[in-house]
């Protein structure tokens, strides 16, 4: 008789169980089955009959999963809205990193840095909105998406809208020059394809370095 | 005025024995379960790990709290009643008590006079 624990891990995460609801019922399953083993042995059983009394007493699969994979108290935000968790959330996210990005620039504007001072920053700006911040917010998605076993389509949904809206923003900044006020302007403009392209690909690099067992598990998951 | 109805009556016996059980006594799972076995002289026999899932709901709704002991190098996790659950199972008896009162009468049937 198999160890049904790990599959009951693969379904319950598949159905959109909290992992941490999942990781802490398996552990607590765990510590049971001990016990009942302890229990049989106790009793005289062979170490081979005391695990498969101790499996029966537990329950079966079907048995330990339909209660937690019914009861939607027990699912995360990314099993029950998912389009919010991969999509609506991180582009809100990424139009905050960018205000603040911006009430950066403004503040370094107004506290009197040189001109020649401030074409970094607007350069370091454009690099954080542009760049880092979708990329890590790609990267981040993956790891939940792994984490919740959804399906590939979310994380890959995210990352794309991230890496459109993060091409698209546009940052301009005018430094103020003897008495002449400056000016900083953000906006979206047409996306460039090869930046989107580019930013999808560095999203995806770690994929590369991910176990084996971990891509075919990520892929298999279909669900949800 | 809709009368009350009570779909989850025979939904609740877990969480009843659960309660009453944990009443003046914390406990971990596999404890509880024998505790179970030895108050129904094992009448009511469950897939064991089916109790957790009845604890968690119940801690997430507050009628339990836990802890976290390492006993013999394991991490066990006790359960006890918390003042909502001492309410919750209060309700719930009078409930229960009602529903067998009434099905016990239909049992021993119609009395004449």
């Amino acid at each position: 008789m198999p160890d049904p624990l790990p599959e009951l891990r693969e379904r319950l995460l598949r159905a959109g169980v909290r992992p941490g609801a999942v990781s802490r019922y398996l552990a607590e399953l765990r510590d049971h089955h001990d016990d009942l083993v302890a229990e049989a042995l106790s009793d005289g059983l062979s170490e081979a009959d005391a695990t498969t009394r101790a499996r029966q007493r537990l329950g079966g699969i079907d048995a330990l999963a339909r209660p937690i994979e019914t009861d939607r108290r027990f699912h995360g935000w990314a099993g029950r809205t998912p389009w919010a968790v991969f999509v609506l959330i991180p582009v809100l996210v990424h139009a905050a990193a960018v205000v603040s990005v911006v009430l950066g620039l403004i503040a370094a504007a107004r506290s009197g840095h040189a001109p020649g001072r401030l074409a970094p920053l607007l350069d370091a700006a454009q690099y954080l909105a542009g760049g880092v911040i979708p990329i890590l917010g790609a990267w981040l998605l993956a790891v939940i998406a792994m984490r919740q076993r959804s399906r590939l389509v979310w994380p890959l949904a995210g990352a794309g809208v991230l890496a459109l809206l993060s091409a698209s923003v546009r940052l301009s900044l005018t430094a103020p020059v003897s008495g002449q006020p400056g000016e900083i302007a953000a906006g979206l403009a047409l996306p460039s394809i090869l930046h989107v392209l580019a930013l999808i690909l560095i999203a995806m690099l770690p994929v590369l370095w991910l176990p084996a067992t971990l891509c075919r598990r990520f892929l298999a998951a279909g669900g949800r | 005025m809709p009368r009350a109805t009570n779909p989850n009556f025979l939904n609740g016996v877990p969480e009843l024995l659960v309660l009453r059980l944990l009443r003046g006594r914390e406990m971990y799972g596999y404890e509880l379960v024998q505790a179970i076995r030895e108050a129904t002289s094992e009448t009511i026999t469950l897939g064991e790990g089916v109790v957790y899932p009845v604890l968690h709901m119940l801690e997430r709704e507050g009628a339990l709290a836990s802890r976290r002991q390492a006993v013999a190098g394991r991490s066990r996790i006790y359960y006890r009643l918390t003042p909502q659950g001492e309410r919750r199972l209060n309700d719930i008896s009078q409930s229960w008590e009602r529903i067998t009162g009434a099905i016990r009468n239909v049992l021993e049937g119609p009395r004449h006079a």
